[in-house]
C-alpha cells in the first residue's frame, strides 16, 4: 500500500446516540457472522455531564485505533500484523497461525480472532471502500451522523501531516479521533 | 463479560476522561502524562492522547471536518464500483418502517442476485445514512422462512391448538377463489358485517385495503394501531388546526425543540440527525420521557415524567407560560379562540401541582416551560407515546396548544403542515369509499356510539373499537363475525389483551393471513397467502409523515417464490367480489392514477426519483384555519358537539388536591388504588432500532444485537428483588404476565418498569395489557401508566 495517509475517522461523540447501525454496517460490510464486528458501541454513565452527554450517559464507539505504536503487531509472532504506510494496521490471514497473541495484546479490545477462519480480524478503515471513492460503510451509515473522515479534502497530506491535523480534533491514541463539545 | 468487552469498556471511559480532561482545562488539552497514567498498562509507549500540543482546538475546524463528500460523486462512486463487481444498482427506498429511507440495492447482474443495501449518498434527506433494519433488509428475500406459496390448512381444526399446523400447497387462483367464495357466502348468508378485514401498520396498500373493506359493505374493519397510533394526533390536528397533519417539524429552521414521548434516535433516525444537527447549531433540547433515552441522553432538559401523566405535564407548563405572559399575545388575540376557559381551568396547576402530579420537579417544570416559550422558533416533536395514554385526545390537545399559544404554528422553525407534492392522497375518506357503510350498518360497528372519533366521520379510517370487536368475536354478542382477513399484521401478538385476542381468534369460522411469515398469526389460519416484501414491488411513499418535502418511490428489485403485493392481491381478491371496477388490476395502475395530477406515470416518476415541495409558512394567518371559528381553537367546537371534552383538563383537580398529602405523590394510574400486588407503574414504550412493532425477529443480523424481549427496570429495584442484569423476569398484572429479560438502567425510577412489546411466545407483553379505561371519544387503550408486579424466574420456570 501506498504512504498516503487515509483520513482518518472522527467521531462525534455529541452526535453518536448509541444505535449501534455502525456494527450492523460493519458485519455486512466485511461478510462477519451477524453477531460479529470489528466496531463496538460502549455506554458510559456518570452522575454529572459528561462529554458527549449534558445527563451523564455517552456513547462511546470503540474500534481499532491503528495505533501509532501498536502492541498487536509487536505481539504477533508470525508478521501477520504489520502497521503500513498509509497509517493502517493490516491482518494478513495467510501468514496468521491464529495464536490469539494479538487479541490479548490489544489493549482496546478492538482486534477480535475470527471463529470462522481462526484468524485475526480488525477494522481496516474500510479501505477498499476509500480506494474507491466511497465512505467506510459505518461512516456512510451512521444514522446520528457522528462519524466522519477528517480532513477528507486533503488527498495529498502525508501520514505524519494527517497525525499533525488530528490533534485539532480531540483525543486520540492513534488515527482515530474522539471529539466532544 | 469477555476480555474484550472488557478492555473496550475501560478504553471507553478512558476516552471519556481524556475528554473531560481537555473541558476541564478550559479546552486545552492537558499533557499526556495526566491521561496517559490512565492508559491501560500493556498499552505501547507511543499511545497516548493526541492532544500533546497544548492548543487551543480550532473550533471553526472542528465543525469543518464533518461535511460530507459530494452526494452524486459518492453515488457514483458506488455505481463504478458495482459495474466492476459485475452488479447494478436499483434505488428504490425501505419500508421496514415510515422513514422511508432511500436506498441503493446491489444486485448481481449474473443472476439477479440482491447482493447488499446501502443508504443512497444522493438522498438530500437521508444524505446517505441507513438504520440497521434497512441495511440489514436482504435477509427480507432470503430468509429460509419466507412463505413462497399459498398454503391451506389441513389441521388441527382448533386454531389455538399447539399441535404442529398441517398445510397444503395451493396455487394462487385456487385460495383466492376460495377466499371469495367463502366470504362470499358468508354475506350472503349472515351479511356483509359477518365478515371483517383487519390490517396492520401503515405499508402504502392500507387504503387499498380499507377501500376493499368497504366496497365489500362490512363496518368490521380495524387495526391494532389507529385509536392506538396516529389517529389521535390526527384528530387532534383536525378539530385544532383544521388541517390533516400539522405537527410536522421544521428542524433546519428551529431553536429549540421539544421531544415529548419519543426517541427518534431509535425510532426515526433521520429525524434524531436533524434534532441532532439542530443542537449543533446551538438550539436548545428538551425531551420529555420516562427513561433517559437515547435522544434524552443529548438533552439540555430532560423532563422524566411518569409514564401516562403527560397531559398534566403539559397543562403545568401551559399555566406557567400563562400565568409568567411568556405566550404569543399576538397570535393569541387573533388566532385562537378559547383562551380564556382554558387559562381559567388550569390557574390552580402550579409546578407544585404538577410535580405532585407528574413526578417532574418543579423548578423543571417551571425552566422547560420558561426555555420552549421564550425561545423562537420552536417546535414540538410528538410520536406514538401520546397517542396511547389513557386521555390520548387530550394528551394531543393540550401539546398542540403550547405549540400554538406560543406562536410556533405555521412559521419557520416551529410545527408546519406538510407541503403537498401534487399526487392524490390515499388517505381520504373518498378514497377508501367511507360512504359506503351506511348509517344501519355503522350501528354494528363495535364502539360505534361509545367512540365517534374512532368510528364516525372525524376518523381518519372509520373503523370498530378493537377491543370491543374482540370480545364481540368471542362472545359471539350482539352478533357473530364469522370471518375475518387479516393482511400485514400479526394480530395474535400486536393486539393488547392478547388471550383475549386469541380467544376471539379461535371462534372465526374462516381465517385468512396475508404475510411474509408463518407468524403465530398466521398459524391460526385458514388460508395463509404470501406477501412480497418491500424489496419486490412498486410503491409511492407519499406520506405526509415521511419526510416534509419529498415523496419516494419503491421498485421491484427481486421476486421470492409465488409472494406478490398486496396491492396486486386486493385486486385479484376485488374482481373475484365483483369489484374490479373499483380497484387496479396491476399496481403500477394505482400509482400511474395517484400521480396522475402530477403530469407523471409512476415509470418517469422513477426515473426522477422524488416529488419535491419545498414547506411553505404562514398559509393559515393569510386563509384562516380551517375549523369552525377559522381559529386555532383551543376549546373545540368540534368535539364539543361530539360530546367530548372540548378542553383538555388531566387529572381533575379535586383528585389532585385530595390525594396531595402525604408524601404527595399522585399518580395517574389505571387500575385503581390498590397498590399491591402490583407496585410498579409501567408502560410497553420501550422501543428498539432494531425492530418494528413485531418485525425483524427473524432477522440475524438484528436479533443478533437484541435476542430477547428486554423490560428497563431501574438497578436498586432490581437488587432489591435480586435481579441481575439479563436475568428472566415475569411482568405480571390482574390480565395476565409476560417473560422478559431485565435491562437495569439506575435513570429509570425505581418505581417503573418499561417493556419493549412485539415479541411472540411468552415475551409479548400485551399479554399483560387488559382492556379498561379507554380514552374518551376515541377509545385508546391506554399502555402508559398501568399497573404491574415483577418478579425474578429461577431457572426451569
Ligand atoms: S451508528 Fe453512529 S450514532 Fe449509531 S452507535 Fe454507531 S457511531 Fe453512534
Ligand atoms: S487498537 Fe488494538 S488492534 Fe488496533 S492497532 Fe492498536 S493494538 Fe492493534
Ligand atoms: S429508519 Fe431504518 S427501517 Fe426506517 S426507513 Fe430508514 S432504514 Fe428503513
Amino acid at each position: 500500500m501506498g504512504d498516503k495517509a487515509l483520513a482518518p475517522i472522527v467521531v462525534d461523540l455529541d452526535r453518536c446516540w448509541g444505535c449501534r447501525t455502525c456494527e450492523v454496517a460493519c458485519s455486512l460490510e466485511h461478510r462477519l457472522a451477524p453477531d460479529l464486528s470489528f466496531i463496538h458501541v460502549e455506554e458510559k454513565r456518570e452522575s454529572s455531564p459528561i462529554p458527549g452527554s449534558p445527563q451523564g450517559k455517552s456513547f462511546i464507539p470503540v474500534f481499532c485505533q491503528h495505533c501509532d505504536d501498536p502492541a498487536c503487531v509487536s505481539a504477533c509472532p508470525s508478521g501477520a500484523l504489520v502497521k503500513d504506510g498509509d497509517g493502517i494496521v493490516r491482518a494478513n490471514p495467510e501468514a496468521c497461525i491464529g495464536c490469539g497473541a494479538c487479541e490479548d495484546s490489544c489493549p482496546y479490545g478492538a482486534l477480535i480472532l475470527l471463529p470462522e477462519s481462526g484468524t485475526a480480524g480488525l477494522c481496516d478503515l474500510c479501505v477498499s471502500r476509500q480506494v474507491s471513492g466511497r465512505l467506510p460503510a459505518c461512516v456512510q451509515h451512521c444514522p446520528g451522523r457522528a462519524l466522519s473522515l477528517a480532513d477528507s479534502g486533503d488527498e495529498t497530506a502525508s501520514a505524519a501531516q494527517k497525525t499533525e491535523q488530528k490533534l485539532k480534533f480531540g483525543w486520540a491514541v492513534g488515527r482515530t479521533v474522539y471529539k466532544a463539545r | 463479560m469477555d476480555a474484550g468487552k472488557e478492555k473496550r469498556a475501560a478504553f471507553a471511559a478512558l476516552v471519556i476522561r481524556g475528554l473531560a480532561a481537555r473541558g476541564a482545562a478550559g479546552g486545552r488539552a492537558k499533557g499526556p502524562g495526566a491521561i496517559g497514567a490512565e492508559l491501560p498498562a500493556s498499552s505501547p509507549p507511543g499511545l497516548a492522547p493526541s492532544a500533546a500540543g497544548n492548543e487551543e482546538p480550532d473550533k471553526a475546524e472542528v465543525r469543518r471536518s464533518a461535511p460530507r463528500p459530494d452526494g452524486q460523486a459518492l453515488l457514483a462512486a458506488a455505481r463504478a464500483w458495482a459495474g466492476s463487481e459485475g452488479m447494478e444498482i436499483i434505488p428504490s427506498c425501505c419500508f421496514s418502517c415510515n422513514t422511508a429511507c432511500e436506498l441503493l440495492v446491489f444486485r448481481r447482474k449474473s443472476d439477479g442476485r440482491v447482493m447488499k443495501i446501502e443508504g443512497d449518498p444522493s438522498s438530500p434527506v437521508t444524505k446517505g445514512v441507513l438504520c440497521p433494519k434497512g441495511l440489514a433488509a436482504v435477509d427480507l428475500l432470503y430468509n429460509p422462512e419466507r412463505l413462497k406459496k399459498p398454503l391451506r390448512r389441513i389441521g388441527p381444526k382448533d386454531r389455538n391448538s399447539m399441535e404442529p399446523v398441517q398445510w397444503e400447497e395451493v396455487s394462487w387462483n385456487d385460495a383466492l377463489d376460495e377466499v371469495a367464495d367463502k366470504i362470499l357466502g358468508f354475506r350472503e348468508r349472515e351479511g356483509a358485517r359477518s365478515v371483517a378485514f383487519l390490517e396492520g401498520t401503515r405499508r402504502g396498500w392500507s387504503r387499498v385495503y380499507s377501500r376493499l373493506a368497504n366496497a365489500f359493505g362490512t363496518p368490521n374493519h380495524g387495526a391494532a394501531g389507529w385509536a392506538q397510533c396516529l389517529w389521535p394526533r390526527l384528530v387532534d390536528c383536525k378539530v385544532t388546526f383544521g388541517a390533516q397533519y400539522s405537527e410536522a417539524c421544521d428542524f433546519p429552521n428551529t431553536r429549540c425543540v421539544l421531544v415529548w414521548g419519543s426517541n427518534p434516535a431509535s425510532t426515526w433516525p433521520i429525524l434524531g440527525a436533524d434534532i441532532m444537527d439542530a443542537v449543533e447549531r446551538g438550539s436548545k433540547l428538551i425531551v420529555v420521557d420516562p427513561r433517559l433515552s437515547e435522544t434524552a441522553a443529548k438533552a439540555d432538559l430532560w423532563l422524566r415524567l411518569r409514564p401516562g401523566t403527560d397531559t398534566d405535564l403539559a397543562l403545568g407548563m401551559l399555566n406557567v407560560i400563562l400565568k409568567g405572559n411568556l405566550y404569543d399575545r399576538d397570535f393569541v388575540s387573533n388566532w385562537t379562540s378559547g383562551f380564556d376557559a382554558l387559562a381559567e381551568d388550569i390557574s390552580w396547576r402550579s409546578p407544585e401541582v404538577t410535580q405532585r402530579l407528574t413526578g417532574v420537579p418543579a423548578g423543571l417544570v417551571l425552566a422547560a416551560a420558561r426555555l420552549f416559550a421564550s425561545t423562537s422558533p420552536a417546535c414540538i416533536s410528538r410520536c406514538v407515546s401520546v397517542d396511547q395514554t389513557a386521555d390520548s385526545i387530550q394528551t394531543c390537545r393540550a401539546l398542540s396548544i403550547l405549540a400554538a399559544v406560543t406562536g410556533n404554528i405555521d412559521v419557520p422553525g416551529g410545527n408546519v403542515a406538510v407541503s403537498l407534492r401534487g399526487e392524490r392522497s390515499q388517505n381520504t375518506h373518498e378514497f377508501i369509499l367511507a360512504d359506503q357503510i351506511g348509517p344501519e350498518s355503522l350501528k354494528d360497528r363495535a364502539g360505534y356510539h361509545t367512540y365517534p372519533l374512532l368510528c364516525g366521520a372525524l376518523s381518519p379510517v372509520p373503523s370498530d373499537h378493537m377491543p370491543g370487536f374482540w370480545e364481540q368475536l368471542a362472545s359471539g354478542q350482539p352478533y357473530r363475525i364469522k370471518a375475518a382477513l387479516i393482511f400485514g399484521s400479526n394480530a395474535a401478538v400486536s393486539y393488547t389483551n392478547s388471550r383475549r385476542v386469541r380467544d376471539g381468534i379461535g371462534q372465526l369460522e374462516f381465517l385468512v393471513v396475508c404475510d411474509q411469515f408463518m407468524t403465530e398469526t398466521a398459524r391460526m389460519a385458514d388460508i395463509v397467502l404470501p406477501a412480497s416484501s418491500w424489496l419486490e414491488r412498486d410503491n409511492v411513499v407519499s406520506s405526509f409523515q415521511t419526510a416534509n418535502e419529498y415523496t419516494v418511490f419503491q421498485q421491484p428489485c427481486a421476486s421470492i417464490g409465488e409472494s406478490r403485493s398486496d396491492v396486486a392481491i386486493i385486486g385479484d381478491l376485488a374482481e373475484r367480489l365483483g369489484l374490479g371496477k373499483l380497484f387496479w388490476k396491476n399496481p403500477r395502475d394505482l400509482y400511474d392514477y395517484l400521480l396522475s395530477p402530477t403530469g407523471l406515470s409512476f415509470g418517469q416518476a422513477l426515473e426522477k426519483r422524488r416529488l419535491y415541495a419545498p414547506l411553505v409558512f404562514g398559509t393559515s394567518r393569510k386563509t384562516g384555519f380551517k375549523t369552525p371559528s377559522g381559529k386555532v381553537e383551543l376549546y373545540s367546537s368540534l368535539l364539543e358537539a361530539e360530546g367530548v371534552d372540548p378542553i383538555p383538563r388531566g387529572t381533575a383537580k379535586e383528585e389532585a388536591m385530595g390525594r396531595a398529602s402525604g408524601d404527595g405523590e399522585v399518580a395517574r394510574v389505571v387500575g385503581g388504588p390498590s397498590f399491591e400486588p402490583y407496585p410498579f407503574v409501567f408502560s410497553t414504550g420501550a422501543r428498539s432500532i432494531f425492530f418494528r412493532h413485531t418485525e425483524n425477529r427473524r432477522n440475524p443480523w438484528l436479533i443478533a444485537r437484541e435476542p430477547r424481549p428486554l423490560v428497563y427496570i431501574n438497578d436498586e429495584t432490581a437488587a432489591g428483588l435480586g435481579i441481575s442484569e439479563g436475568e428472566p423476569v415475569e411482568v405480571f398484572t390482574s390480565t395476565g404476565s409476560a417473560l422478559m429479560y431485565a435491562k437495569l438502567e439506575p435513570e429509570v425510577a425505581p418505581d417503573f418498569v418499561q417493556a419493549v412489546p412485539g415479541w411472540e411466545g411468552r415475551g409479548n407483553i400485551n399479554y399483560a395489557l387488559g382492556w379498561e379505561n379507554f380514552a374518551e371519544g376515541i377509545g385508546t387503550v391506554p399502555m402508559r401508566g398501568l399497573r404491574c408486579g415483577i418478579r425474578k424466574v429461577s431457572d426451569g420456570r
